[in-house]
C-alpha cells in the first residue's frame, strides 16, 4: 500500500522532435568529454578516474566517455520506494503516478504588510502539522517549510527543521546537504523507521560541490535514493537559450548520475529541475516565465521519456511576486499546470511565496486545492458504459427534460 | 585625440580587444595615464546611465566594465610607472562570506561599481572575514561589501564586523551588504550600515556614503 497520488493517464505533453532530443542528448555528451566538470572531492576524483575517467587533478576537472555516462544511465531504476511513518504514506515514485511537495521559503511573511519575519520554531511545528494534513501533500523537501528560524543557531538550522518534520510529519522527506545536516537527517529517519532521499544539487556552471557529493554518498551507500537536481540561472550561470541550458544542465546531472551509479550501481535518481531565467534588469532570478515553463517540459520529456528516471520540478512553487497575488496565481498555476501534463513525478508547489526567500501556511492550503485540480486532470475522464449516461440521456430526453 | 575617440567607442562597442589595443597605443604615443583614464570614466559613465533608464542591460554592463577594467589594469601600471596619483571615487573591497559559494549576484554589484567609477577588490566566494578584514586594511576601503545568498552563512556577516571592530577598522569603513538571506533588519540586528535589495541599489547606497 502506498500513498495514492494521481496516476495519470493518457500520453504527456512533449515538445521536442526525436531530433532534438538527440541533439541535446549529444551536445551533453560533448560537454562531458570536451569542456568536463569539476568535482569538488577528493575520493570522487579518484572513483572517477579508477573507473575510467580523464581526470585533471590539478583544477578538479572530469572528462568522461559517452560509453560510461550512457552505462551508468541504464542502471538508474525507473521507480523507486520511499518509507513513510506508516505505510499509506509510502511513495513509489516514477511509472505514471504524479505526486506533490512543498516548496521551502526561508522565512514567513506578514499577511497584512508583506513583510519578511523570522518565523518562531512553534511557526514552523504548525506550518508542519498544516503539511501533514493537507491531501495532495506526499513528501517533504529538505528544509520544510522554513530554513531560517529564531533563536536556533545556523548550524542547527537543518537539523532542528527536520526534526521537527520527523516529529509532526509522516511522509517522507528529503534531507539536506549543508554543514553535514544529512548526517543527522539519516540517523532521525531510521529512529523513527523512515526514509529519506538525498539533495545533490549542482553548482552551475558544471559545478558539484563537497556538501553535495558527500550527501548523495552517504545516502547512496545506505541504498537511499539520491535527488540529482540542476540550478542554472539562464543568462548567469547557465547559456541565455534553453537548449543551451538544457545541455549544460544534462552534463552537470550525467556527471553526478555516474558518481553515484559507480558508488552503488541501481540506485533510485529523481531528476530535479530549478533552473530560472535571469532579469537581465536587477541579475535575480526571474521566477515563474514561461520560459523556465518551456525549459521544464523538455526536461521532463528528456529525463522520463529517454532515460527512463522520474523527475521533481522544483522550480513550480516559487514566483517572482513578493505577495500572494493574481501574478503569485498566474505563475505557479501555469507552471504547474505545465509540469503536471509533460510527465513529472513530483511538483513542488505547496506554500513558497518569493523566489525560495519566504512561505506561509496560508499559501500552502490554496495549493493544495490546485494541486487536487491538477491531480483530477492528469487521471482524465473515464469512458465507460455508466459514465456515457445512455440511459439516463434516453430517460431526460429533450426540454423539459433536465437532469437534476 | 582620435586614438582616445577609439578607446571610449570601444568600451561602447563591448569590443575589449580593440579597447585594449587602443590603450597600448595611446600609451606609446605618449597620452598620460591619466587623461586615458578619464576616458574610460567618462564611457563607463555613458554606460552607467544607460543602464539607470533601462537602455542597456546587465551583459553589455558586465562587457564594458571587463573592457574598462582590463585598461585600467594596463594604466595602472602605467600610473605607478611615472609615479602619478590615481584620481579615484574610493576604494571597495567585496566578498561571499565563508561557507558561501554563490557568485554571481557579488559579481554584478562589482560590475556596476566599475562601471561608476569605482575601485573594485573583489576577493571572491566563501571569504573568511580574517581576509576581508586583512582587505579593508591593505586597501584603505571606504567600503566593505558582503554578500551572502544562504541563511546559513549570513552569520558570518556579523562576525566579520566584530572582527572589523576588533581591529579598530570599523569607524573607518562602512559596511553594506546583500545577497537572498539578507534584509534590511538583519542589517540592522548585525550592526551594518546598508543593506541592497538588488546590485543597483549597492551604486545609490555607496554614493549616500559619500566614499
Amino acid at each position: 500500500m502506498t500513498a495514492q497520488g494521481f496516476l495519470r493517464k493518457g500520453k504527456p505533453l512533449e515538445i521536442l522532435s526525436e531530433a532534438e532530443i538527440e541533439a541535446i542528448h549529444r551536445a551533453a555528451l560533448d560537454v562531458l568529454g570536451d569542456t568536463g566538470v569539476r568535482f569538488e572531492s577528493p575520493r570522487a576524483l579518484n572513483l572517477l578516474e579508477k573507473n575510467g575517467c580523464s581526470v585533471d587533478s590539478t583544477i578538479n576537472r572530469v572528462r568522461m566517455s559517452a560509453g560510461l555516462v550512457e552505462e551508468c544511465l541504464k542502471q538508474c531504476p525507473s521507480s523507486f520506494r520511499l518509507k513513510g511513518r506508516s505505510p499509506k504514506t509510502d511513495v513509489h515514485i516514477g511509472g505514471n503516478t504524479l505526486y506533490f511537495c512543498p516548496s521551502p521559503g526561508m522565512r514567513t511573511i506578514d499577511l497584512d504588510t508583506w513583510e519578511q519575519r523570522v518565523p518562531t520554531l512553534e511557526e514552523n511545528h504548525q506550518a508542519v502539522k498544516v503539511l501533514d494534513k493537507l491531501e495532495n501533500i506526499h513528501l517533504a523537501a529538505s528544509y520544510t517549510p522554513y530554513c531560517e528560524l529564531e533563536n536556533v543557531p545556523g548550524v542547527m538550522l537543518l537539523p532542528t527543521s527536520a526534526w521537527s518534520r520527523m516529529k509532526y510529519f509522516s511522509k517522507p522527506s528529503r534531507v539536506g546537504s549543508s554543514m553535514k545536516s544529512h548526517i543527522w537527517e539519516m540517523q532521525m529517519a531510521e529512529a523513527v523507521g523512515m526514509d529519506v532521499f538525498a539533495a545533490m544539487e549542482a553548482a552551475p556552471p558544471l559545478t558539484w560541490y563537497g556538501d553535495a557529493i558527500d550527501c548523495a554518498w552517504a545516502c547512496a551507500e545506505r541504498g537511499l535514493p539520491v535527488e540529482v537536481g540542476c540550478g542554472a540561472v539562464m543568462g548567469g550561470t547557465g547559456p541565455a537559450t534553453i537548449a543551451g541550458t538544457l545541455a549544460q544542465s544534462l552534463a552537470e546531472m550525467m556527471a553526478a548520475i555516474v558518481l553515484v551509479q559507480l558508488i552503488r550501481p541501481g540506485t533510485g535518481i529523481l531528476a530535479n529541475s530549478f533552473v530560472f531565467a535571469q532579469n537581465m534588469i536587477t541579475g535575480s532570478p526571474a521566477a515563474g516565465g514561461i520560459e523556465v515553463s518551456l525549459f521544464q517540459v523538455a526536461f521532463n520529456q528528456l529525463w522520463r521519456g529517454k532515460y527512463h528516471i522520474p523527475t521533481m520540478i522544483g522550480a513550480c512553487g516559487p514566483s517572482s511576486s513578493e505577495k500572494i497575488d493574481v501574478q503569485l496565481g498566474f505563475e505557479k498555476g501555469i507552471s504547474a499546470t505545465l509540469a503536471a501534463v509533460s510527465g513529472v513525478s513530483v511538483i513542488n508547489i505547496h506554500g513558497g511565496i518569493h523566489v525560495e526567500l519566504t512561505y506561509h501556511p496560508v499559501q500552502s492550503i490554496i495549493d493544495d486545492e490546485i494541486a487536487g485540480m491538477l491531480g483530477h486532470y492528469v487521471q482524465g475522464i473515464q469512458v465507460d458504459n455508466e459514465t456515457l449516461a445512455l440511459d439516463v440521456i434516453r430517460d431526460v430526453g429533450p426540454i423539459p427534460g433536465h437532469y437534476l | 585625440m582620435e586614438i582616445k575617440q577609439t578607446i571610449k567607442d570601444s568600451i561602447l562597442a563591448y569590443e575589449k580587444e580593440k579597447v585594449l589595443e587602443a590603450t597600448q597605443t595611446a600609451l606609446l604615443n605618449g597620452l598620460k595615464p591619466m587623461e586615458l583614464l578619464d576616458v574610460i570614466t567618462e564611457a563607463l559613465q555613458i554606460v552607467g546611465d544607460g543602464f539607470y533608464r533601462g537602455d542597456l542591460f546587465l551583459p553589455e554592463l558586465i562587457y564594458a566594465s571587463d573592457s574598462a577594467q582590463a585598461a585600467i589594469s594596463i594604466l595602472e601600471n602605467a600610473i605607478k610607472t611615472v609615479g602619478e596619483e590615481r584620481n579615484q571615487k574610493g576604494t571597495i573591497v567585496l566578498g561571499t562570506d565563508r561557507g558561501d559559494l554563490h557568485d554571481i549576484g557579488k559579481s554584478i554589484v562589482g560590475a556596476l561599481l566599475i562601471a561608476n567609477g569605482y575601485k573594485v577588490i573583489d576577493l571572491g566566494t566563501d571569504v573568511p572575514a580574517e581576509k576581508l578584514v586583512a582587505a579593508v586594511y591593505e586597501y584603505q576601503a571606504k567600503v566593505l561589501g558582503l554578500s551572502a545568498l544562504l541563511t546559513t552563512t549570513a552569520a558570518e556577516m556579523g562576525n566579520v564586523i566584530r572582527q572589523l571592530e576588533k581591529e579598530g577598522l570599523r569607524s573607518s569603513v562602512k559596511v553594506m551588504i546583500g545577497g537572498g538571506a539578507t534584509n534590511a533588519n538583519y542589517a540592522r540586528q548585525i550592526g551594518a550600515d546598508a543593506y541592497g535589495e538588488t546590485a543597483v541599489d549597492a551604486i545609490g547606497i555607496v554614493r549616500e556614503m559619500r566614499t
